[in-house]
C-alpha cells in the first residue's frame, strides 16, 4: 500500500499558496497560506458561501415552501435542511410531531447519514489516507471496497426514496409530517438491504481503523445537540463541552456570525469564547453514552474512545455513525406501525420558530418569523460548514508548520486532507481545482 | 423510466438555484418535452455515485452540464465518444462534489463505463446564487436541444441499421 512520502526539500522561506476552487469565489482563492521566513504568517480559508440567497428567496413565501426550497442548499444533505425547516415551523405554530411520524423522520435522517457519510469516507477522504489521488485510483487496487461503498451509499439513498419519496430532494416532507407514509411491507423490504449495509459498515470501521493518523490534538469546544434518550438527529438541547446547555431558541444569544474582512465568508463564534467544532466528533464526544452497545464495542475495537480530540479520526467516527444509523433504522422498522394520518394539523399564527437538527456534517440552525397568514417575513439558516470554517482555519494554522518543508504539491494535499476532516459541504471536499502559486 | 440497454439516456446536470449552473437541467427538461421515442431523460444534481447508478449498463449516454473554463459564456464544449475522459480537464470546474469527471474515472476503473458517452459542456458566465440563465447560456441551451435531438435521431438510425444488417 503506497504511502505519502515526505521528501527532503528546501524549506519554503517566503511563499504564498493560493488555491482557487471555482469562480463562485470571484477572483479570490479558497485557501490562502502565507509562509514568511519559513513560518506560517497567515491562513485564510473561504470554502462556503452563507445561504443568504435562500434566506432572501424565502421572504414573502408561505411557510410550507421552506422545506422544499432549503433542501436545494445542499444536494448531499437535503433532509437536514428539510428537517430543520419543518421543526422550526412547528416550533413557531406550537405543534409537536411524535409517535410513528417522529420515528419516520429519524429513519429518513438515518438514510441521509448513511448516504452522506459513506460518500465522504470512501469517495473523498479514504484516498487521502491510503495515498491515492482520488477514489478512481484507489478502486484499481481496492475494487471490492469501492463497490461495497457504492452499494452502502445506495442503501442510504433507498431509505430516502422510500420514506422521502425521492432519492434526492425528497418530496414527501411537509410541516406536520409527511404527505404519505410507507407501509410496513415497504419498510420490511428495505430492511433486507439495511441488514447488508450494517455488515458493510462494520467492514468500513475495520478498514478505516487501520489508517495512519497524523499526530494532531487540540482542545476544541465541541457543540452538538444532546437528547436525554437518544443519539441526536432531529431534536435536543444545544450543548457544548465547555458549559453551554441551551434550547435552540437561545442560539442567537450565544452564537454569532462575524463577517470576515476581504471575503464573503462568515465565521461563527461562541460569543464569549470563539471558534468551535460541530459534526461527528462533537456528537460522539457529547453523546457517547447514547450509542448502541455494539456501536460502542466497535468504536473501542477501532481504538476510539470519547473524548476524541484528533480531527483526522473523524473518518472513524463517520464509519461508526454509519453503523449506528443502520442499527437505528432497523430498530425503527422493526417497531413500525403505519400511522393513520400522515401529518399533524397546523394552525397558522404570527410567530417566530427555532430549530436545530444534526446534519451529517454537524448541527444546523434554522429560524423563521412568519406573519398571521403563515408568510415568511424573515429567515436565518446557519449550516454546519459555516460554523466550522474558523476552526478549520485554526487547524491549518497549527498543522501546516509540521509539513512546511514538503514540496508544494504534497503540502497542498496535506492541507486538503485536513480540510476534509470536516467534510465541508461543497466542491472543496474534492481536490481544489485550480492552483495558483505566487511567490513573494 | 425505461431501462433497456439500448435506450438512449440523456442526463441534465446542475443546480437551478445557481444561475447558469441550471443550464444542464434546463436543456434536459426541454429535451424531455420533445417526447423523443425510446429516450430516457433524467436530471442530476451532479452527485457522482448517483450518476454512476443512472448510466450503469447503458450503451448510449448523453450528459449536459454547465462548465467554467475561461471561455466566453455560452460557448459549447462537445466531447464525443467520451472515452478519453482524461482530456476532460474542463469538467474539473464543475461545481459538484465527487462529480461528473470523478464518476467517469471511477466507472472506467471499475470497468463499468457506458458504451458511448457524449458530453455537452455549456460555458456559464454567472454561478452566483440565483435563479435564471444569462442570455448567452439560454441561447446555448437552445443549441444543445437541437444538437441532442439530431444526435439521438442519428444514433437510433445506426442502431436500426446494425440490427437489420446483423
Amino acid at each position: 500500500m503506497p504511502n505519502n512520502s515526505e521528501k527532503k526539500a528546501k524549506p519554503m522561506r517566503n511563499k504564498t499558496i493560493k488555491v482557487d476552487y471555482l469562480a463562485r469565489v470571484e477572483g479570490e482563492g479558497a485557501l490562502y497560506i502565507k509562509i514568511k521566513n519559513g513560518e506560517v504568517a497567515d491562513v485564510k480559508l473561504k470554502i462556503f458561501e452563507p445561504p443568504r440567497f435562500f434566506e432572501a428567496f424565502l421572504r414573502g413565501r408561505p411557510y410550507y415552501d421552506a422545506p422544499d426550497i432549503t433542501a436545494r442548499i445542499c444536494g448531499i444533505c437535503p433532509v437536514a435542511y428539510q428537517m430543520s425547516a419543518v421543526h422550526a415551523m412547528e416550533d413557531a405554530f406550537g405543534v409537536k410531531v411524535g409517535g410513528q411520524l417522529r420515528e419516520l423522520r429519524r429513519l429518513l435522517y438515518c438514510g441521509e447519514w448513511i448516504e452522506s457519510h459513506t460518500l465522504h469516507v470512501f469517495m473523498l477522504h479514504a484516498p487521502d489516507f491510503l495515498g491515492y489521488h482520488d477514489v478512481a485510483e484507489m478502486a484499481k487496487v481496492y475494487p471490492d471496497v469501492v463497490k461495497s461503498a457504492l452499494r452502502l451509499k445506495k442503501a442510504g439513498n433507498e431509505i430516502m426514496r422510500v420514506v422521502g419519496g425521492r432519492e434526492i430532494h425528497p418530496v414527501n416532507i411537509r410541516v406536520g409530517g409527511f404527505y404519505k407514509v410507507p407501509s410496513k411491507k415497504d419498510l420490511l423490504k428495505l430492511a433486507e438491504e439495511i441488514k447488508w449495509a450494517r455488515g458493510a459498515a462494520v467492514d468500513a470501521i475495520k478498514l478505516v481503523s487501520t489508517f495512519e493518523f497524523p499526530e494532531f490534538e487540540y482542545d476544541y469546544e465541541f457543540v452538538s445537540l444532546v437528547h436525554p434518550d437518544e443519539y441526536p438527529l432531529n431534536e435536543g438541547r444545544i450543548v457544548s463541552s465547555k458549559g453551554i446547555d441551551i434550547k435552540p431558541e437561545e442560539y442567537d444569544f450565544h452564537f454569532i456570525e462575524e463577517h470576515v474582512e476581504h471575503s464573503n465568508a462568515l465565521h461563527s463564534k461562541i460569543r464569549v469564547r470563539g471558534n468551535y467544532m460541530v459534526g461527528p466528533i462533537a456528537r460522539f464526544n457529547l453523546n457517547y453514552d447514547k450509542l448502541t452497545p455494539e456501536s460502542k464495542r466497535l468504536a473501542a475495537e477501532a481504538g476510539l474512545t470519547a473524548p476524541c480530540t484528533n480531527p483526522f479520526k473523524s473518518i472513524i467516527v463517520r464509519a461508526i455513525e454509519t453503523f449506528y444509523a443502520c442499527e437505528e433504522a432497523l430498530r425503527i422498522i422493526d417497531n413500525y406501525e403505519a400511522p393513520e394520518k400522515p401529518y399533524v394539523d397546523i394552525k397558522v399564527k404570527e410567530a417566530t420558530g427555532y430549530a436545530c437538527t444534526e446534519a451529517p456534517r454537524g448541527m444546523i440552525y434554522h429560524r423563521y418569523r412568519v406573519d398571521n397568514n403563515g408568510i415568511i417575513e424573515d429567515a436565518k439558516i446557519v449550516p454546519p460548514t459555516s460554523q466550522n470554517q474558523k476552526t478549520i482555519e485554526n487547524d491549518l494554522r497549527l498543522f501546516v508548520p509540521k509539513y512546511i518543508s514538503l514540496p508544494e504539491s504534497e503540502l497542498v494535499l496535506k492541507c486538503e486532507q485536513a480540510v476534509r476532516n470536516y467534510d465541508p459541504c461543497i466542491s472543496c471536499a474534492t481536490h481544489f481545482i485550480k492552483l495558483n502559486i505566487q511567490r513573494e | 423510466m425505461l431501462k433497456s440497454r439500448d435506450t438512449i439516456l440523456v442526463i441534465g446536470i446542475g443546480n437551478e438555484f445557481r444561475s447558469d449552473d441550471a443550464a444542464g437541467l434546463t436543456a434536459a427538461r426541454r429535451i424531455k418535452e420533445l417526447g423523443l421515442f425510446d429516450v430516457d431523460v433524467a436530471e442530476s444534481d451532479g452527485d457522482g455515485a448517483r450518476l454512476m447508478d443512472l448510466w450503469y449498463g447503458r450503451r448510449q449516454v448523453i450528459l449536459i452540464d454547465a462548465v467554467q473554463s475561461g471561455s466566453s459564456p455560452g460557448a459549447l464544449h462537445v466531447i464525443e465518444e467520451g472515452k478519453d475522459i482524461h482530456s476532460m480537464e474542463l469538467f474539473r470546474f464543475s461545481s459538484h462534489t465527487f462529480g461528473i469527471l470523478q464518476a467517469l474515472k471511477l466507472s472506467e476503473a471499475l470497468d463499468i463505463l457506458p458504451g458511448k458517452i457524449t458530453i455537452y459542456g455549456i460555458e456559464g458566465g454567472n454561478f452566483a446564487s440565483g435563479a435564471g440563465l444569462t442570455s448567452e447560456v439560454e441561447h446555448a441551451v437552445t443549441n444543445v436541444e437541437t444538437l441532442v435531438h439530431n444526435q439521438v435521431l442519428k444514433l437510433q438510425r445506426n442502431i436500426k441499421e446494425k440490427s437489420i444488417n446483423g
